[in-house]
């Protein structure tokens, strides 16, 4: 494991990489690149991170990282509105950005001869934007749209999107929407875009993963080229993330103007993804939520008929993170029922210790993971970045099994008694607004 | 400053599949594919939703569903917990004209997934009491479903095009009640035969000792000599007609637009995947631009071909916010008239067939989706050496099957306009377009609001 924190980044180009050789380069103005040569099939990803999400926004700013992920494809120096998408899909190419609450991210998955396209296109956004005040209105338009589309038009989503974190959290950072309020989104403007991309999108605030099908001599060059010119900014300015922790568990009722059936939301606060505590969480996620043997979707679908649907799992973050249950009710059941009994579950964890043999069930999955997240250029470019961008040890995600390996049934009972207790507890009781269910 | 773009479409040729037709006429084929320790598996059967009996429709699904739910041999808790023990995936999904079981597992875990692939189709037993629970969840998820508006647009526009065919049906709590256990193994008897069957298996392994393996699991397997039967084609579409969905309290407004189109298997696909990317195809597409891009009236705009065995739909669609339902519905009509009426420019036209040949190779990145692929050509009947010819008739449309294309396959005047969201604010405004038909959201027409 000693070698997880010797991973160098070179300042200039040596020797031609090998096939999944991990090299790393930091240009001068702190932009950190990683390249991962594969030759499965003849494409290349190109990923790049800024550590800059919604926990960065302010007060009356909330939805603004998001937004701000549109401007970055309505023009730039050389790049015009909507060009940046056409230009890489007239290649065959495929293009998308996300925001988190953590950091954002750009990616490009292309024919393996258009490497030098992607990262000039990257290159151009990165160095300055060109936005109009009309393509501005355009995109605020679009984005409240697409919170129609994705929240308030759906049942239960506003809930697990919104609703989850804003119980869950006192800190600002993390309790409020990643998509923001139509308020908020209103109140943006157009100064705030260029003050954002001078404060957050400067090339010593990311990393960039390139997987697949190239040359590393080549791209390096491309890397510079395009790249080493782009002024760094200032440090950016750093988020308190800290939770106080709460004395009892918090609730709250939701009515859904869609829901079909009542739901229960139930979260759990639990440490940073950095935590070494990730691992016994990880494995306690597929116990008690991965597949159709999984303790929850055996006792609550199945067996007790308590639940139509389960999912849940850890949500990792930079900061503190959550582990939290979705379960829609079944129609003859009550809330008060379906919640006694995972309350029991989560108690029987606290009390005994899992099977060696459901241990050994749980880090089998998590093997298996391990190879999905390697089977596409775009799922390696993305971890490599995410390891990076959290422990600054790209080279650590080939040696994650390790850990996992070590893991003891002793250390998933001390995880379950520490984080799955009532004082980290938030819960949703979600109700149809048109009651027809009588609780 | 020229973006660098390199004018070259790399060559990509379809992985080799090796193909062996076992003794009991199921078809196996291989495609290796070793960079992971894995191996995927598909198996694929030609019997799917179109052939429920009418009354009950849901019947496919709840096969689908209780499959795993207990064999001859070993009880649903064992059979789940051989899979997810190692680490592996073994699913049942079944869709309008085909039934699947999919799963993956690490190579050292092969013959183990073959074991239970074995059990599931050859020995289900449809415990009377899981068939009834699932019956029971089913009728829940018609819940479930009918509170997503884009389940509601596409049942509605399902009916409207495709009657009397079965891809008009959809499952009604009368129906899943009116199935019972037998149903289930009388049909899993009869539908579940070898010939017919393709089994794919892709990743790493060793390819003889695979085919000894097969042959040995599946040996017992038979050929039933079922033969599917056809069905009615669907009747000619009234024109453009309007059937507004009222869903009370939408936020928002889906609206979905479809002409009828032709089976997968048509020759003319090809081109009219050239036409749909030029029109709505992407996110550099003409509606995307114009609805979203020029307008911001929605998140996208988009079409899609939505084919299948026996027919098929040209669909476009947007979500869109309710004060420009009008607007947004006309502007997509612009569109496609626009397609029908001028030349489609060069660039335009070689812009959408460089992407489709090049995202190819994009789409083969993994060996769970070439065996995907490898088994659609199977299922379709798309022919031999199909995904080789799909790159090269992309690669010869020109603007004039463009023009034909859109002339022969799209007509806005026949469209059926499916439009979902809260209808007292939608009403007045639709029925200036064209005749409006009101449904509730278990789709019975209503008189009025």
């Amino acid at each position: 494991m000693s070698k997880d924190k010797t991973f160098t980044f070179h300042t200039k180009f040596t020797s031609e990489p090998e096939e999944s050789q991990l090299v790393g380069f930091r240009l001068e103005n702190g932009l950190r690149v990683l390249m991962l040569k594969n030759h499965q099939a003849p494409v290349v990803a190109v990923d790049l991170w800024y550590k800059v999400g919604s926990k960065d926004e302010q007060p009356g700013k909330s939805g603004f990282a998001h937004l701000f992920e549109h401007m970055m494809f309505e023009g730039s120096e050389n790049v015009g509105k909507a060009e940046h998408i056409k230009l890489l899909t007239d290649v065959g190419g495929t293009v998308n950005g996300s925001t988190s609450q953590d950091r954002t991210n750009y990616w490009e998955v292309i024919p393996a001869n258009q490497l030098e396209l992607a990262l000039w296109l990257e290159a151009d956004r990165m160095r300055s934007l060109k936005i109009t005040r009309e393509n501005f209105e355009n995109q605020r338009a679009t984005v409240k749209e697409e919170r129609r589309l994705r929240i308030d038009n759906q049942p239960y989503m506003p809930v697990i999107y919104e609703l989850k974190d804003y119980i869950s959290y006192s800190n600002f950072a993390y309790k409020h929407s990643i998509m923001g309020s139509m308020e908020d989104l209103d109140r943006a403007t157009l100064e705030d875009v260029k003050a954002f991309h001078d404060t957050y999108y400067r090339p010593n605030n990311a990393v960039m993963a390139i997987v697949g099908d190239f040359q590393g001599q080549t791209a390096y060059h491309w890397v510079r080229k395009y790249f080493a010119d782009i002024p760094a900014g200032q440090p950016v300015p750093g988020v308190d993330l800290s939770e106080p922790l709460r004395q009892q568990e918090v609730r709250f009722t939701y009515h859904d103007p869609f829901a079909p059936f009542p739901a229960l939301l139930i979260s759990q606060l639990i440490p940073e993804r950095t935590h070494p505590d990730f691992y016994p969480l990880e494995l306690l996620e597929k116990i008690l939520f991965d597949g159709e043997s999984s303790r929850f979707y055996r006792k609550l679908v199945e067996e007790e008929q308590l639940a139509l649907h389960v999912a849940g799992g850890q949500d990792g973050k930079f900061g503190p993170g959550l582990f939290f249950l979705f379960a829609q009710l079944h129609p003859e059941k009550k809330i008060s029922e379906l919640e006694k009994a995972i309350h029991s579950e989560l108690e029987k964890l606290a009390e005994s210790r899992v099977s060696d043999s459901e241990l050994e069930k749980a880090k089998n999955k998590v093997q298996a993971d391990f190879y999905s997240q390697q089977e596409t250029v775009r799922s390696l470019a993305d971890v490599l970045c995410l390891y990076e961008t959290i422990f600054h040890q790209p080279q650590r995600f080939f040696t994650e099994l390790e850990r996992f390996k070590g893991v003891t049934t002793a250390e998933i009972q001390r995880a379950a008694r520490e984080y799955l207790s009532p004082a980290r507890r938030s819960v949703i009781e979600v109700y149809p607004q048109l009651e027809k269910f009588t609780q | 400053m020229k973006p660098p773009i390199d004018e070259r479409i790399l060559e990509f040729r379809f992985p080799t599949i090796q193909e062996k037709n076992l003794s009991n006429r199921l078809t196996l084929m291989l495609i290796k594919k070793p960079q992971l320790p894995k191996v995927y598996l598909r198996l694929g059967l030609p019997v799917g939703t179109k052939h429920d009996p009418s009354e009950k429709s849901g019947l496919w699904q709840l096969v689908a569903s209780t499959l795993k739910k207990g064999t001859l041999h070993q009880d649903y808790y064992h059979l789940v917990d051989r899979i997810e023990q190692v680490g592996g995936e073994l699913d049942v999904m079944v869709n309008e004209d085909f039934f699947i079981l999919y799963g993956e597992f690490l190579q050292e875990h092969l013959e183990e997934g073959l074991d239970v692939l074995r059990e599931l189709v050859l020995y289900p037993l449809f415990p009377l009491m899981e068939v009834e629970k699932e019956k029971f969840k089913q009728l829940s998820d018609l819940e479930n479903e009918k509170s997503s508006p884009e389940f509601l647009a596409h049942r509605r526009l399902e009916k409207a095009l495709y009657t009397p065919h079965p891809y008009a049906s959809h499952r009604t709590s009368q129906s899943i009640q009116n199935i019972v256990r037998d149903d289930l193994i009388t049909h899993h008897q009869l539908a579940f035969t070898s010939e017919n069957s393709y089994l794919v298996i892709a990743g790493k392994f060793d390819p003889s000792e695979t085919i000894r393996l097969v042959e040995k699991k599946f040996c017992d397997w038979t050929s039933s000599g079922w033969r599917p039967k056809a069905f009615p084609a669907p009747s000619a579409v009234i024109s453009n007609e309007i059937h507004l969905i009222h869903r009370p309290q939408s936020q928002q407004v889906n609206i979905l637009a479809g002409n009828r189109l032709f089976y997968r298997r048509h020759s003319d696909f090809e081109k009219m995947l050239v036409l749909n990317k030029i029109v709505g195809g992407g996110a550099s597409s003409r509606l995307f631009l114009n609805l979203r891009e020029e307008k911001g009236y929605t998140y996208g705009a988009y079409s899609n071909l939505e084919t299948y065995g026996d027919s098929g739909a040209f669909v476009a669609s947007a979500e869109v916010r309710a004060e420009v339902t009008i607007a947004a519905i006309e502007a997509l009509r612009e569109e496609l008239q626009k397609i029908q009426q001028e030349t489609v420019p060069r660039y335009e036209l070689e812009n959408a067939k460089r992407f489709l040949m090049g995202i190819f190779p994009l789409q083969n990145e993994t060996p769970a989706s070439i065996a995907g692929l490898a088994l659609k050509q199977k299922l379709y009947g798309l022919g031999e050496n199909y995904w080789n010819q799909y790159l090269k008739r992309i690669s010869q449309v020109n603007e004039q099957d463009i023009f034909e294309m859109a002339n022969r396959w799209i007509n806005v005047n026949e469209m059926i306009i499916v439009v979902v969201g809260d209808a007292e604010q939608l009403l007045s405004g639709l029925t200036q377009l064209g005749k409006v038909k009101i449904f509730d959201t278990d789709d019975r027409q209503v008189d009025g609001l």
